[in-house]
C-alpha cells in the first residue's frame, strides 16, 4: 500500500495515534468510544457515539490534493485487510467508506481541543491543590482528566482545573507586602519538609534516643553518597539497632520508607519490635507463616499496604514455601534492613540466595553485621557483592578497588607525624595512579586539592582536618559500609579512674571465711554437684557480705537462698540442697561477731565522695547484701535501692528522685539497672565482682556514657586476698582491662569463652592452682586478640580513620538549621489548625510540650494522608479518634522528655505533621522581613536569597543554598542565611522592621542572585569533574569485569578444544557474544549518567535583621 | 514478485492479523469480566485480611492475563464448524463467523500435526501459521504450506474474517471526480468452492474401564513445524526458567501432551531435549477444561527435588494463567501442582519434608540415593510389564 494513496483503510485500532501523527489531518471522525489521545494534531474532531455501524473496525484515510480526512472506528464489525485505492476506483467497497464518513460528520458532535496537556501541573477549583495530568479522555460531554494530587489518582472535569500559576521571579516577590514571620516560617518549613533536601538531617531530634553522634554515620553516609545502599559493621554494643532506626526515620521524614521490611535472626524479632516501637514508633508487624501466606495472597493481587511495617525472622523467610512465588512476582519494599547480615555471607547458601532476593525486591537496603571485616576470605566480598553488585565481580577485584585506599590510609596517619614531609606523602600518593582503580581515584576533584593541600611546605591543624575529609571522601566503598568502633569514640568519653579499697580482715573474719569455704567445698563434693554457678553462690556472698553469710550460718541454713539471688542472675537449673552448717563453722560465726572490715573500708570512701557533690552507684549481685547495706548507709545517706523486685513505675520514680538529686546512693543489681541511664551519676562502686567480665562492662556502662558530665568516672573495687573474687575474677578483669577500657573488640572473644571462663573459676582450686589457671585463661584471650586484629585488617580499608563527618555534628547541624526543629514544626501544626476554626492549642508550662485539640476537619485531612499510602490506617486510628472527639493530643517538643514518658515526639514523620503538609497552606509567602534575636538592640540588616540546588549526576543532591548581602553598605558576613536556617528550626523569627523605601530592593537583589549564579557555576564544575571520576571507576569496574569474563569463557574453550570436544565449544562462543552484547548495552546506559546538570530553584527571599 | 512487494504484502498481512488479535484479546478481556463480576458476587471468607485490618475487604481475584492468538490453520475446504480455516488461541471464541478453538481442543492436532494428524480433516490442511509474540502482540508469523499440487496459490491469502465488507453508505459522495486512470478490477465476493460437507465424527469417550487402546508407536520423522518462530524462541536470551512453548510446540512433544490419558508412557531423552516441557504442558492439557472430555481433574507432576519444582513452577503458572479462561475465573481451575519425589513421600507419609529439605542445603543427594533410585527404577519397571509405552526423544 502506497502511502499516498487516496483511500487507505488499516485494520489495527492501536496504529490510529501514529497514523494520526504521519497525516496530521484536516478533519478527523470517530465512531464509537475512543477519542485517540493525538486528536489534537487533527484540524478539527468530531464523535459519534451512538451509532449503529457495521464498518469494520480500524482507521479509514481520505485524501484530495492537500486535504486529508481521518475516520477511526473504534467500535464496529470485524477488521478486514488493509487495502488502499484510488478515487478512480468507485467500484470497490472501501470507496464506500468516504460516504459513511460525509454522512457521519454531519451528525457527529465537535469536540473541543483539551485545554491541558499530560504532564502538564495545575491547580483544582477551587481546593486549590496542586496536581498533575496523568490521563486524560474525552467523553461525550467533553474532557475527563486523570489527575495525580498529593499521590492520588482522581478522575476531573476540565472546568474544575486551572493552569498552574508559576511565581518564580524574586523580583516580583520582594515588589509585593511582605509576609508576616510565622508565614514566611511556614512556607519555608514546608519547602524543607516537600523537597527531597540531601543537605539536611531530618532524623536528628525525631526520635526517642540520646543523641549520639557517631549513630547519624549512616544517615549522613547515605545522605551524602546519595546511595541506598549500606553495611554497617559497628562493633558490639554501639547501637546498630539505633542506627538502622534513624535511617528508617530519615526515610520515612522523606516518605522513602512507606513499606519496610526487617529481616533478623528469629531470637532477635521480639527486640525489634520493642525497639522501633519504643523509641520510634514504628509497629512491626511479625510475620509468621499465616502472615506471610497472607503477604503472597496480596502481593498476588497486587494489593500489597502502600504502607507495610513488617519483621521476619530469618530463619523463617528462608524456608517458606511461598519465597519462590514471591521471587517471581518481585514485591517492592522502599527499605530493607537486614540485622545481623553475616548470615548471608556465603553464596552457596540459601540464605545469601534470600539476601538476593532482598536486595532485588528493595530501594534502600541496610545490612547490619558485627562481624570483623575479613578480607581473607569471601564472606565479606559477598555481603559487599549483594549490596553494590556493580562496582566488582569477584574478590580479585574487590581488592583492586581497595587497593589504593592502602595509600590513602598511609597518607591519613602520617598527617599528624612530623616526621614525614608532604613531598613524601605526594610520593605515596603518586603510587595510586599506576593502580588499576587508580584512575578513578586521581580523577576525582578532591584528589587534586589534596595534592594543593599538600604542596605546602608544613600541615597547619586546619589543612590536617581538611585533608582528612578530602582522604574520607576519596575512600573507595566508603559510601557502601559505615563502620565505628569503640576505641573510635572514647575520646570524647570520661577517663575511667579505678580504686582499689583493699580490706584487711581481721583473724576472725579471715578464719570464718576459711571455714565457710571449707564447708562448701565439702557440700560440694558430697552433693555431687558439679562445680558450678550454683554451688559457688553461698561463698560469693561470704566475699560480699560476710554479715550476711554469718547470719546464715547463725540461722542453722548456710546456702543462700535463692531469693537473695537476684531474679535472673543466670542460675542453674537446680539449687543444691540446704543443709546444717558444722559447729565448728558456728563456733567461728559467734566469735566473729559484729565486726565488717570491708564495710569500715567503705563507708569513709563513700562519704569522701558524696562530700564532693558526686551521685554514687552501688552494685552488688545479691538482695542479701542491698538489703544489708541499705540498712547501714540509710541513716547517713540518701538511699534509694533498685533490684528486680521493683516495679517500673517505682523505677522509674527512683530515676528520676536519683536524677534531680533527691539521692546521694542507688543501690542496684543487674537487673534491675538493665537499660537505665545513669550518665549524671560519675561513682559507681562493685561491692562485690560479677563472675562475667561483660557484666563488669555493663555496670561501668550505665555510667560511663554519652552525657557524662564530668571528666573522669570513679570505679570502686575490693581487695580481699584469699577470696576466689579477687584471687581470680579481679586478677582476670584487670588484666584485660575491662575496668579501665571498655571492652570492644574482645567482647566477641569473652561471650565464646564464657563457659570456660565460668568453669575456670573453681573455688576448690589451691591458690597456686587459681593463679595458674586464671594466666591460662588469659594467655587464651590474648592469642584470640591477636587472631582479631588480624582478622581486622580490611577495616583500614573500607573506612577512613576520618572522624571529621560526625566530629561536632550536633553543633554544626544547630547553627546551620539543616535539620527540622520541633519548635517550627509546632508552628507548622498552629498554621494548620488555624484552616479548621474550633481547634486549640496550648503549651505547657515547661515548654517541653505542646497540647492541640482537634476537630473533624482535621481528622478528615489526617485520614486522606492515608490514602496517599503514607500512613496506615493503625498508625493514624488512635489520633484520629482524638482529633474527632476533640480530646487533647500531647505532643512533645523534646526529646528527652518523649524517651522518659514514651510520649509522641513531634518529629518531621509525625502523622501530624504530614496531615498538617497535605494541607493548601502558606507554601508562597516568598517575601518577609524578619527579625533574630531581641529588639531594640543593634542589629545589622542583610537581603537573603534563598534557593534548592539540585544535582542530577550519578551522586544526586538537592541542598538548600543561601546568600545574603548587607543593606547597609558595610562587610559582608558569612553564615547570615545559616543562622536564618537556624532561627527557623528553633522558631526564633520575629517581625523586623519596616524596610526602608529609599532602599532599592533591586539592586541588592540583582547582587544577591548573582552570587548565586556564581557558586552555581563554581560547583557544577566540581560536580562536573567529581561526576567524571566516579564515571571513569564504573567504566574500569566495568571493563575489568567484562575482561575477567571473556578470559574465563576463553580458557573454557582451550580445555574443551584440548579435550576434542567441540561440539560444546559453539555453545561457550555464543556466551563470549552474548558477554560482547551485554557490556555494550551497559556501557551505553552508563554513557548516558556520565554528565550531569546543577539547577537551581529560587525558594524565598527575605530581609534579616541580626546581631552579627 | 519483487522483494519489497513481498514485505509490503507481509506487512499487510501482519495488520490483518494485528486486527484479528486485537479483537480477540479485546473480547477475551470482555469474557473475564464479566466472569469476574459474577465471580465476585460470591461472598469470600474475611480471613484474607491481613496486617490492616478494618480495610475494606476486596474479593481476592487472580490477576488474569490474557493471552494472543498462538497460530492459524487454513482448510481447503468451508467446513461447516471450522469454516475454511480457524485460529488457535487459550480459549475458544468467535470472532465474528471466524472460530478460535484452544489449543486443548481435538481439533488443534490439525495445527500441531498438520496432515499427519488424525482428524478427518488432516487431508484438507493447507497450510498453518505460526504467531510470533511479544507480550501480547503479534509481531510476526511463520507459515508452513503442505504442498497442495494446486499451484503457489497462498491459502492465507484471504483473512479469514473475509474480505473489506463495507456496507453501502447513505451518500456515496467522492470528493473530486474520479482520476482518468484505469478503473481497477472490480472485487467481488471471493468463490469458494463448495465440498462436500463431511460430518466431523465425535470420538467416544475413553472408557474408565478397560484401557484403552494404545496409539501405534508413532514415527519420530515428524519433523519440525514452524522452525524459523522455533528458531527465535530458541535465540533468545535463556532466563533459567522454563516457559510456555505453545506455539513452538512440535509434533513430537504435541503427541505427547495429548497422550491419552489413563495410558502410561515413558518419555527418555538426554538432558535438554524438552522432556520437562513435554511434562509441564502434558499437565495443563489434563486440567484443560476445553479438552476432550474436560479437566480430569486435580494433576500432580513429580520430579526428583525441591529445585526441579522450583524451576518448572513458572511455566505450570504460565500456562496456568491460559488456562484461567472467561469459563471459569477466580481459579476455580485445577492447577497442576508440583512436588519432588520426597515431597510426595513426605505428604504421603503425612510428614512436611519441605521444610525440612529447605532446611538442609544438601537436598541435591536424594539425586543419588539409592533407595529412591531403586523405587524409580521399579516403577519403570512396573509401568513396562503393564505394556506401556515409550518415546525416545532424539538428540537434534
Amino acid at each position: 500500500m502506497s502511502p499516498g494513496s487516496d483511500i487507505e483503510y488499516h485494520p489495527v485500532r492501536a496504529d490510529v495515534g501514529e497514523l494520526i501523527e504521519m497525516i496530521e489531518p484536516d478533519r478527523l471522525l470517530v465512531i464509537g468510544d475512543g477519542v485517540p489521545e493525538a486528536m489534537t494534531l487533527a484540524g478539527s474532531t468530531r464523535l459519534l457515539v451512538s451509532v449503529e455501524s457495521d464498518l469494520p473496525t480500524g482507521t479509514y484515510v481520505f485524501r484530495t490534493g492537500d486535504t486529508a480526512y481521518v475516520m477511526h472506528v473504534a467500535e464496529g464489525a470485524v477488521p478486514g485487510a488493509p487495502a488502499s485505492i484510488a478515487w478512480s476506483e468507485p467500484d470497490h467497497p472501501l470507496a464506500q467508506a468516504f460516504g459513511w464518513f460525509s454522512h457521519w460528520w454531519a451528525r457527529g458532535s465537535p469536540v473541543p481541543l483539551p485545554r491541558f496537556a499530560l504532564e502538564d501541573e495545575i491547580q483544582l477549583v477551587p481546593s486549590g491543590q496542586e496536581g498533575r495530568i496523568r490521563t486524560r479522555k474525552f467523553s461525550v460531554d467533553g474532557w475527563f482528566y486523570g489527575v495525580r494530587v498529593g499521590g492520588k489518582s482522581q478522575q476531573v472535569r476540565e472546568q474544575s482545573l486551572q493552569v498552574l500559576v508559576i511565581d518564580d521571579d524574586p523580583h516580583q516577590w520582594i515588589s509585593r507586602e511582605p509576609a508576616t514571620a510565622n508565614r514566611f516560617a511556614a512556607t519555608l518549613t514546608r519547602a524543607k519538609l516537600s523537597e527531597q533536601l540531601t543537605d539536611t538531617v531530618f532524623s536528628f531530634r525525631a526520635s526517642r534516643t540520646l543523641f549520639r553522634p557517631y549513630q547519624f554515620r549512616p544517615v549522613i553516609r547515605l545522605l551524602t553518597t546519595g546511595q541506598l545502599r549500606l553495611l554497617i559493621a559497628d562493633e558490639v554494643g554501639l547501637g546498630k539497632t539505633i542506627e538502622a532506626g534513624l535511617v528508617w526515620t530519615e526515610f520515612d521524614a522523606r516518605s522513602m520508607a512507606n513499606r519496610v521490611l526487617v529481616v533478623c535472626p528469629s531470637a532477635l524479632v521480639a527486640k525489634w519490635r520493642m525497639e522501633m516501637q519504643e523509641r520510634f514508633g514504628f509497629e512491626l508487624v511479625d510475620l509468621r507463616s499465616e502472615q506471610l501466606g497472607n503477604l503472597l495472597e496480596q502481593v498476588e493481587e497486587e494489593r500489597l499496604p502502600t504502607r507495610l511495617h513488617a519483621v521476619c525472622s530469618l530463619e523463617r523467610l528462608r524456608t517458606w514455601d511461598g519465597l519462590q512465588r514471591l521471587a517471581e512476582l518481585q514485591p517492592h519494599f522502599d527499605l530493607v534492613i537486614v540485622d545481623e547480615a553475616h548470615a548471608f555471607r556465603n553464596s552457596e547458601t540459601r540464605s545469601y540466595a534470600l539476601g538476593s532476593l532482598l536486595a532485588d525486591w528493595s530501594d534502600a537496603l541496610v545490612f547490619l553485621s558485627a562481624t570483623p571485616l575479613n578480607l581473607g576470605n569471601d564472606d565479606l566480598f559477598n555481603l559487599l557483592q549483594l549490596l553494590a553488585p556493580g562496582d566488582f565481580s569477584d574478590r580479585a577485584q574487590l581488592e583492586d578497588l581497595l587497593r589504593p585506599n592502602s595509600v590513602l590510609n598511609r597518607v591519613a596517619a602520617s598527617l599528624l607525624d612530623s616526621t614525614v614531609s608532604n613531598a613524601t606523602r605526594k610520593e605515596w600518593l603518586s603510587e595510586i595512579g599506576a593502580m588499576t582503580f587508580g584512575p578513578g581515584v586521581t580523577a576525582r576533584p578532591e584528589f587534586s586539592e589534596l595534592q594543593v593541600l599538600l604542596d605546602e611546605v608544613g600541615l597547619t591543624p586546619a589543612s590536617v582536618t581538611e585533608a582528612r575529609s578530602l582522604i574520607g571522601h576519596l575512600h573507595a566503598l566508603s559510601a557502601v559500609v559505615t563502620r565505628t568502633r569503640k576505641a573510635e569514640i572514647q575520646e570524647q568519653k570520661a577517663v575511667r579512674t579505678v580504686a582499689t579499697i583493699d580490706v584487711d580482715w581481721t583473724p576472725e573474719e579471715a578464719a570464718f571465711y576459711k571455714g565457710f569455704e571449707d564447708w562448701q567445698v565439702e557440700r560440694a563434693k558430697n552433693s555431687g554437684y558439679p562445680i558450678g554457678f550454683v554451688t559457688q553462690m553461698p561463698l560469693r556472698l561470704a566475699s560480699s557480705c560476710l554479715p550476711m553469710a554469718r547470719q546464715r550460718v547463725m540461722d542453722g541454713s548456710g546456702g543462700v537462698l535463692m531469693d537473695d539471688l537476684d531474679a535472673d542472675d543466670d542460675t542453674g537449673p537446680e539449687t543444691p540442697e540446704l543443709d546444717v552448717p558444722p559447729s565448728s563453722l558456728v563456733d567461728l560465726a559467734r566469735e566473729l561477731g559484729a565486726v565488717d572490715t570491708k564495710f569500715d573500708a567503705f563507708l569513709p570512701r563513700l562519704r569522701d565522695v558524696v562530700e564532693q557533690g558526686k551521685r554514687v552507684l552501688v552494685f552488688t549481685f545479691s538482695r542479701a547484701t542491698l538489703a544489708y547495706l541499705q540498712r547501714r548507709l540509710g541513716d547517713e545517706f540518701r538511699v534509694a535501692v533498685l533490684h528486680g523486685g521493683v516495679t517500673g513505675e517505682d523505677r522509674q520514680a527512683v530515676m528520676q528522685r536519683f536524677r534531680a538529686g533527691d539521692h546521694d546512693v542507688v543501690l542496684a543489681s543487674r537487673v534491675a539497672s538493665e537499660g537505665l541511664d545513669f550518665e549524671f551519676c560519675s561513682a559507681i562502686v562493685n561491692y562485690d565482682l560479677p563472675w562475667n567480665p561483660m557484666e563488669v562492662e555493663q555496670r561501668i556502662g550505665r555510667i560511663d556514657r554519652f552525657g557524662q558530665l564530668e571528666k573522669r568516672v570513679m570505679i570502686y573495687n575490693f581487695s580481699m586476698p584469699g577470696t576466689i573474687e579477687t584471687d581470680m575474677v579481679g586478677r582476670l578483669m584487670s588484666r584485660i582491662g575491662v575496668f579501665e577500657d571498655s571492652i570492644g573488640e574482645l567482647e566477641p572473644i569473652i561471650e565464646s569463652n564464657l563457659t570456660e571462663i565460668r568453669k575456670a573459676l573453681d573455688f576448690t582450686l589451691s591458690p597456686e592452682e587459681r593463679r595458674r589457671e586464671t594466666d591460662r585463661l588469659l594467655a587464651v584471650i590474648e592469642e584470640q586478640r591477636q587472631a582479631v586484629s588480624e582478622v581486622e585488617n580490611a577495616t583500614a580499608f573500607l573506612s577512613s580513620t576520618d572522624k571529621t563527618e560526625i566530629e561536632g555534628l550536633e553543633q554544626d547541624l544547630l547553627s546551620s538549621g539543616r535539620y527540622v526543629g520541633q519548635p517550627e514544626l509546632r508552628l507548622l501544626i498552629e498554621d494548620w489548625s488555624h484552616v479548621s476554626p474550633g481547634s486549640m492549642y496550648s503549651d505547657s508550662a515547661n515548654g517541653s510540650q505542646f497540647i492541640l485539640r482537634g476537630t473533624e476537619l482535621m481528622e478528615r485531612h489526617l485520614r486522606s494522608v492515608r490514602g496517599k499510602g503514607e500512613r496506615s490506617e493503625a498508625e493514624i486510628e488512635r489520633l484520629a479518634q482524638k482529633l474527632r472527639d476533640e480530646q487533647d493530643i500531647v505532643l512533645y517538643l523534646d526529646q528527652e522528655a518523649a524517651r522518659i514518658s514514651g510520649g509522641d515526639l513531634l518529629a518531621a514523620n509525625h502523622p501530624l505533621v504530614r496531615a498538617a503538609l497535605a494541607v493548601p497552606g502558606h507554601t508562597q509567602a516568598r517575601f518577609a522581613s524578619i527579625r533574630i534575636g531581641p529588639s531594640g538592640r543593634a542589629a545589622r540588616s542583610f537581603l537573603v536569597l534563598l534557593a534548592v540546588a539540585r544535582w542530577d549526576g550519578l551522586r544526586k543532591s538537592a541542598e538548600l543554598w543561601t546568600e545574603s548581602v548587607p543593606l547597609d553598605g558595610g562587610e559582608p558576613v558569612d553564615g547570615i542565611g545559616d543562622a536564618l536556617l537556624a532561627g527557623l528550626a528553633e522558631s526564633e523569627l520575629s517581625e523586623g522592621g519596616r524596610l526602608d523605601p529609599d532602599l532599592d530592593m533591586d539592586v541588592f537583589l540583582s547582587r544577591v542572585e548573582a552570587q548565586m549564579m556564581d557558586r552555581q557555576t563554581r560547583e557544577e564544575l566540581r560536580r562536573e569533574a567529581e561526576n567524571e571520576a566516579l564515571f571513569e571507576t564504573r567504566r574500569i569496574s566495568l571493563k575489568e569485569t567484562h575482561l575477567r569474563k571473556v578470559q574465563r569463557i576463553e580458557g573454557t574453550i582451550d580445555t574443551l578444544r584440548s579435550t576434542g570436544k567441540s561440539n560444546m565449544i559453539r555453545l561457550q562462543e555464543a556466551q563470549l557474544r552474548n558477554q560482547d552484547r551485554l557490556v555494550r548495552a551497559k556501557e551505553a546506559e552508563l554513557e548516558q549518567k556520565s554528565t550531569g546538570s546543577l539547577s537551581v530553584e529560587m525558594l524565598a527571599v527575605c530581609v534579616l535583621e541580626t546581631e552579627v | 514478485m519483487t522483494g519489497s512487494d513481498e514485505s509490503q504484502m507481509h506487512e499487510a498481512t501482519l495488520a490483518t492479523e494485528r486486527a484479528v488479535n486485537e479483537l480477540y484479546l479485546s473480547q477475551m478481556a470482555e469474557a473475564v469480566r464479566r466472569q469476574v463480576k459474577a465471580a465476585k458476587e460470591v461472598p469470600l471468607p474475611r480471613n484474607n485480611q491481613w496486617t490492616s485490618p478494618g480495610s475494606e475487604s476486596k474479593i481476592p481475584i487472580r490477576k488474569i492475563e490474557v493471552d494472543p492468538l498462538i497460530g492459524r490453520v487454513a482448510l481447503d475446504v468451508d467446513d461447516a464448524l471450522l469454516g475454511s480455516g480457524f485460529y488457535i488461541g487459550s480459549w475458544h471464541q468467535e470472532i465474528g463467523d471466524t472460530q478460535v478453538v484452544s489449543w486443548a481442543a481435538p481439533v488443534a492436532t490439525l495445527f500441531y500435526l498438520g496432515r499427519s494428524s488424525g482428524d478427518v480433516l488432516a487431508s484438507e490442511v493447507e497450510g498453518r501459521r505460526t504467531f510470533v509474540t511479544e507480550t501480547v502482540q503479534i509481531v510476526d508469523f511463520v507459515d508452513d504450506l503442505e504442498e497442495t499440487g494446486t499451484g503457489s496459490e497462498d491459502p492465507f491469502a484471504t483473512p479469514l474474517t473475509g474480505p473489506l465488507d463495507i456496507p453501502a453508505a447513505p451518500a456515496f459522495v467522492i470528493p473530486t471526480p474520479p482520476s482518468a486512470g484505469s478503473p481497477a478490477d472490480p472485487v467481488g465476493p471471493v468463490e469458494v468452492v463448495e465440498e462436500p460437507e463431511s460430518p466431523r465424527v465425535e470420538v467416544a469417550d475413553e472408557s474408565t474401564e478397560a484401557r484403552p487402546p494404545c496409539p501405534d508407536r508413532f514415527e519420530v520423522e515428524d519433523g519440525l513445524r514452524a522452525e524459523k518462530a522455533l528458531l527465535r524462541v530458541l535465540d533468545q536470551p535463556r532466563t533459567g526458567k522454563l516457559s510456555s512453548v505453545l506455539a513452538t510446540l512440535q509434533p513430537d512433544q504435541y503427541r505427547l501432551v495429548t497422550w491419552p490419558q489413563g495410558v502410561p508412557l515413558i518419555v527418555q531423552g538426554s538432558p535438554g531435549t524438552g522432556k520437562t516441557i513435554v511434562a509441564v504442558h502434558r499437565a495443563s492439557y489434563l486440567v484443560h477444561p476445553e479438552r476432550d472430555g474436560g479437566s480430569v481433574g486435580p494433576v500432580a507432576i513429580v520430579g526428583p527435588t525441591e529445585r526441579f519444582v522450583d524451576h518448572v513452577s513458572k511455566a505450570v503458572r504460565d500456562l496456568d494463567v491460559s488456562s484461567l479462561g472467561p469459563e471459569d475465573p477466580g481459579g476455580r481451575i485445577q492447577i497442576p501442582q508440583v512436588l519432588s519425589v520426597a515431597g510426595l513421600l513426605g505428604r504421603l507419609a503425612g510428614v512436611d519434608t519441605r521444610a525440612q529439605l529447605l532446611v538442609d542445603d544438601n537436598e541435591e543427594r536424594i539425586d543419588t540415593d539409592w533407595r529412591l533410585m531403586r523405587f524409580a527404577t521399579q516403577a519403570v519397571g512396573h509401568l513396562r510389564a503393564g505394556g506401556c509405552w515409550r518415546h525416545d526423544f532424539l538428540v537434534r
